[in-house]
């Protein structure tokens, strides 16, 4: 009788000891799970960054495609053969018959095509994006990119960089493209704070939309809880390489281009400002310089003090006989001739981060 | 009561009345022949092939500078020691055969049986020279005076030559001199040997404490088979459970285990804290490492008390030895055929890919280590490394990023990600160090498969019953070789006019088994039909699940591609579905998928039905813990399911029409025949024939669609729709020109018909191809 309760005892214990080195799993993504994740209302409360940072283009970056901003931007969609079904508003809606999200319908076919309208990407401040989200026969999510953006510059729609024109073979041909779960987590990834996704599956009612507090700063749960006694690790203390690698998760980092993609003429490069700020020998050169030697996420970019030109003092003053001047004897305004705007196929204009001597080529689409 | 009775008389058994080490002939050589037999049974891939006996030198990228190597494997530094797979068997048998003697002298005739099954059936062969050590230390053990100088010295010895030839020294050491010490009689023990204990256990540790001094990995390697108990499963997938392993598998572990607990009852029974507590930690070793079951079994031989059976062996009811003589035979049969072709010098049927004849070379990166040991031959050695393998040893610190890489990869996560632990993951910058050329994934491993088949930095290179292998397409060699594979898959999915063969070295598939295995792995990689048409068993009941698998990737593609629902796919899909939801034996986990992938068919009903199905089976909340919330979170996500896409009904058609079309399109053939068989309308016979053709072969459905058309049978509403299906049915059954015609006719009859997408993408393939 002992032996068997031993034996059993035994088991029990060889078998907990496996179900435990079982479960030592990998570090999962930052942004995969809510645990710990505090109510971001509350911050303002204590920090004055959160009284302007919602109204930044980071926080602002993803909505629902029904919410009235987005709603308003589809409103104006004219294109031959589209149309716009809209849901209604709250009060008014009744029944099955009207949608929950925007439909999107082209009616250019018969029988018409339609896809639902889950998510708007981007702030507005210069483009928004809408996509769909569609399950594939394993379950996982794939992302229907809506072939019409809405852009700030020209304060309407015209075709998502990237689409064919004219539109390519299949049933979305006319509504967009049709991407498969990789990319629309990628989608995702940089454009909410929390993306839930279990083996392809993004669960979307559980996205945090828009790159808020907690997905730089941590979650911050215990935080608040204890009435802030629990420190979150600074920022501050990151190093220089570090620092820039948390912009470049979204904004691409120098070392992940291909060698041969990283050149002067290249100009999709202004879509990657880390990677153009990588090549510049302001960078290069300076010890401590990083991203937020310009910036400031907690301020909408409009309240930034970058395109002042303290920065480049700091290295280039001509009161110090010391450093290098501006050969054309300027004294302000440096970014207009070392970090231009430049527009791109779409209706987008970017400011090159590779601050280079404007003689050195810049080669517009 | 017993147990102390037992217990005096193991303590008065005196070792000279043991009798010597001699083998009775006759029923060793029955236990060699059954060792033999089931060690060609393992090895069923290629007698003629050969098995790495001692390890050469760690070859793999990764391999830190002070890793331990066997050192009679730097003899042989390219190869290491290789024998032909029956030399091997039959040298094991040898060994296996001692051991079991060893066994029989103290636990019995029967014991020994289990035990040489046991390790015969689970053999590592890179193990065998552990076997081989212990049946060395047999005799000394069983010597008059085995503590004697002469014995000391002759330990000593063996101690020596362990690190030589086996890596399983760190486990041989201790059980060795344990097992040395408890030969001497009890009055004898402290005052003569306690300080021979001492002395052995001093040099052993001076030893190791030396050696690890100057080189750290024989310290890690003396210990290896202790941190195998703590190797996660993540690294070792086989390591995981012992159920989720092939049947014969099982059986082999069930023996050992059986051994294991039969040797824990008899130290139980010695009543010997010293022997106790040994035996029973290397059952716990056995039980908690995959990796160490083996070699702990073969080491607790040496720890049994010498005393249990009789000398002689028991001879085996004639019942039994025939049962078991036959289940050897079996086990051999299946390789019998391959042998007699070796032998007739007629070529062997190829089983699996040969990576060595591609033009690629560089690094391998295999993503379950119980394989790594695949890429140890002399012909792949030359073209290809590894990135580490399966020595837990050498590479346990290197585990972490390495899965995390293959995580990574797997999500198609190329740039730099904040992990929450603070550490960085994405791919690429790790890979621009380690160039992996050819990515291996177990073809099981479904969902790994789907999603990596979506990377655009590695494409399909080849596949075969056990692994699928992608090459990099960063360099020409790894373009060619997936332009080759792509080609294949291409032909199979969809099979031109232009009537190009499959290459070679590409699918291989051998045994109904393996093209099982290929079918569901192309069937995951989105390949539908290629899936379909590697398996072509017709509609058994046991292919249902791979063949649902195949039509639901069809039904979603129709309806992703053209906006509507195809009857013939959704409806077989969802009929096999329905045909083995309630098979108790189904995996959760593909029935849990298959719940999803209705849901998104809008079939909501079936999908509540199949995710209900999977909560109730109470023994999977323990199997399979996290499925319980997958379960849950689908069940919600279901009750808030909108109303949106298309259903099987048309708004042209009548209410009857739009019923008998929903049914069929849910999988209820029954009935849709009965809703059919009250109406006298002109589309009947369409109908009749799409809910026929629901449980129906491929080839069946398409002489009935033919014969319909042929007779004029479909009505012009449906005739387009006909066509469509006639089209996509002779492409499933590998009939391009049929597929063509048909397809060409649906577009001339109605150039804007929802299929239009889909027609016009087939066509495109089918004339290109």
């Amino acid at each position: 009788m002992a032996f068997w309760l031993a034996v059993a005892a035994f088991l029990i214990l060889a078998g907990f000891w496996r179900q435990s080195v079982k479960h030592a799993s990998l570090p999962e993504d930052q942004i995969s799970r809510a645990d710990h994740w505090a109510d971001e209302s509350t911050c303002v409360a204590c920090h004055v960054q959160a009284e302007t940072f919602w109204s930044t283009g980071h926080a602002r970056t993803l909505q629902s495609a029904s919410a009235a901003d987005s709603l308003d931007r589809l409103r104006e969609l004219s294109q031959p053969g589209l149309k716009i079904l809209l849901p209604e508003p709250p009060a008014q809606a009744s029944g099955n018959e009207e949608p929950s999200a925007p439909l999107a319908i082209d009616q250019s076919t018969s029988p018409p095509r339609a896809v639902r309208l889950d998510w708007c990407f981007g702030s507005g401040a210069h483009a928004c994006t809408w996509t769909g989200l569609l399950p594939d026969s394993w379950g996982m999510t794939d992302l229907l990119e809506f072939r019409w953006s809405w852009y700030r510059q020209t304060e309407g729609f015209d075709l998502t960089p990237g689409q064919p024109s004219p539109p390519g073979p299949g049933y979305f041909q006319h509504l967009g493209m049709l991407f498969d779960q990789p990319k629309a987590r990628h989608c995702f990834a940089c454009h909410a704070s929390v993306v839930p996704a279990t083996g392809g599956r993004i669960a979307s009612e559980a996205i945090h939309p828009g790159v808020t507090c907690q997905r730089c700063h941590g979650h911050l749960a215990d935080h608040v809880a204890s009435d802030g006694a629990d420190v979150p690790k600074s920022l501050k203390n990151l190093s220089r390489e570090e620092s820039v690698r948390r912009c470049a998760q979204c904004h691409r980092s120098a070392d992940e281009q291909k060698l041969e993609d990283i050149r002067p003429d290249h100009a999709e490069l202004v879509r990657f400002q880390p990677v153009g700020l990588a090549q510049s020998a302001c960078f290069q050169n300076s010890p401590d310089m990083t991203c937020m030697t310009c910036h400031n996420p907690h301020l909408p970019l409009s309240a930034q003090d970058s395109r002042g030109i303290w920065q480049c003092l700091q290295c280039h003053n001509p009161d110090e006989a010391a450093q290098t001047h501006c050969r054309a004897g300027r004294t302000e305004d440096c970014l207009s001739c070392h970090m231009p705007q430049v527009p791109l196929k779409a209706p987008l204009t970017f400011t090159d981060h590779w601050i280079r001597l404007p003689d050195q080529k810049r080669t517009a689409p | 009561m017993t147990r102390s009775v037992r217990a005096s008389s193991a303590r008065r058994q005196d070792p000279a009345t043991i009798p010597p080490f001699r083998p009775a002939s006759h029923p060793w050589l029955q236990t060699w022949l059954l060792a033999f037999l089931l060690i060609l049974g393992r090895c069923r891939e290629d007698w003629f092939g050969s098995v790495v006996v001692i390890e050469p030198p760690l070859n793999c990228l990764l391999t830190p500078a002070w890793a331990w190597s066997i050192p009679a494997g730097q003899l042989l530094p390219e190869t290491g020691l290789r024998l032909p797979v029956w030399l091997f068997a039959a040298l094991a048998a040898v060994v296996l055969s001692g051991l079991a003697t060893a066994v029989r002298h103290r636990l019995g005739s029967w014991t020994a049986l289990v035990a040489v099954m046991g390790w015969a059936w689970g053999i590592v062969p890179s193990e065998t020279c552990t076997a081989a050590l212990v049946l060395l230390l047999v005799p000394l053990l069983r010597r008059k005076e085995a503590a004697d100088s002469k014995g000391i010295a002759l330990l000593t010895l063996w101690m020596l030559v362990c690190p030589l030839v086996s890596l399983s020294f760190g486990l041989l050491w201790p059980t060795g001199i344990a097992a040395f010490l408890l030969t001497v009689p009890r009055e004898q023990r402290r005052q003569k040997f306690a300080w021979t204990a001492i002395a052995l256990s001093v040099a052993a540790l001076g030893a190791v404490i030396v050696a690890g001094q100057a080189r750290g990995g024989f310290l890690a390697a003396g210990l290896r088979v202790w941190s195998g108990m703590f190797v996660p499963m993540l690294a070792f997938p086989e390591a995981g459970s012992f159920w989720n392993r092939p049947i014969l598998d099982l059986a082999g572990q069930m023996c050992l285990l059986m051994f294991l607990l039969l040797c824990c009852r008899r130290a139980w029974n010695s009543s010997l804290p010293v022997r106790i507590g040994i035996v029973w930690l290397l059952a716990f070793c056995g039980l908690t490492s995959h990796q160490a079951l083996w070699p702990a079994t073969v080491a607790i031989v040496l720890l049994l008390p010498p005393q249990g059976g009789s000398a002689e062996w028991k001879s085996l009811p004639r019942l039994a030895r025939i049962g078991i003589g036959a289940v050897a035979l079996l086990l051999i049969a299946p390789s019998l055929p391959t042998a007699m072709l070796v032998l007739t010098g007629t070529p062997v049927p190829q089983r699996q890919v040969h990576p060595e004849e591609w033009p690629t070379s560089g690094h391998v990166m295999p993503m379950n280590l119980n394989r790594s040991q695949e890429w140890s031959s002399p012909s792949l050695r030359a073209k290809y490394r590894l990135l580490l393998n399966d020595r837990w040893d050498v590479f346990d610190s290197a585990y972490r990023s390495y899965f995390i890489a293959c995580r990574e990869v797997t999500d198609f996560q190329p740039h730099r990600r904040l992990l929450e632990d603070g550490s960085w993951g994405g791919y690429r910058r790790t890979f621009q160090d380690w160039q992996p050329e050819l990515v291996e994934i177990d073809i099981t491993a479904l969902e790994q498969l789907r999603r990596f088949s979506l990377s655009t930095d590695f494409r399909l290179a080849g596949l075969d019953g056990g692994r699928v292998l992608f090459a990099s397409t960063h360099d020409a060699a790894g373009q060619a070789v997936s332009a080759m594979a792509g080609q294949a898959v291409l032909q199979l999915e969809w099979p031109g006019m232009a009537g190009r063969g499959i290459p070679p070295n590409v699918i291989v598939a051998e045994s109904a088994r393996d093209h099982d295995r290929v079918a569901a792995a192309l069937v995951a990689m989105r390949l539908p039909v290629a899936g379909l048409r590697v398996l072509r068993s017709g509609p058994r009941p046991e292919n249902f699940p791979l063949q649902a698998d195949g039509y639901l990737e069809l039904a979603h593609r129709v309806r992703q591609q053209s906006g509507t629902v195809s009857l013939l796919d959704q409806g077989r899909a969802l009929a096999r579905i329905r045909g083995c939801s309630h098979d108790i034996t189904m995996d959760p986990e593909i029935v849990l998928r298959w719940a999803r992938s209705v849901a998104g068919l809008n079939e909501e009903r079936l999908a509540r039905e199949l995710a209900l199905g999977v909560k109730s089976r109470m023994a999977m909340r323990w199997l399979h813990p996290q499925i319980g919330a997958q379960v849950d979170e689908l069940l919600e996500a279901l009750s808030s399911l909108p109303a949106c896409g298309p259903n099987a009904g048309g708004p042209d058609q009548g209410a009857t029409e739009k019923k008998i079309r929903l049914l069929i399109a849910a999988g209820l053939p029954a009935e849709a025949l009965a809703a059919i068989s009250q109406q006298s309308e002109p589309y009947c016979s369409y109908y009749h024939m799409l809910a026929t053709a629901l449980l129906a072969s491929a080839d069946d459905t398409l002489a009935s669609l033919q014969d319909l058309l042929a007779k004029e049978q479909i009505p012009a509403a449906n005739l387009a729709e006909a066509l469509f299906y006639l089209g996509c049915l002779a492409n499933e059954i590998g009939d391009p020109e049929t597929a063509a015609k048909a397809f060409l006719r649906c577009q001339e009859l109605s150039p804007e018909h929802p299929f239009r997408p889909l027609r016009e993408l087939y066509l495109q393939r089918i004339l290109g191809n």
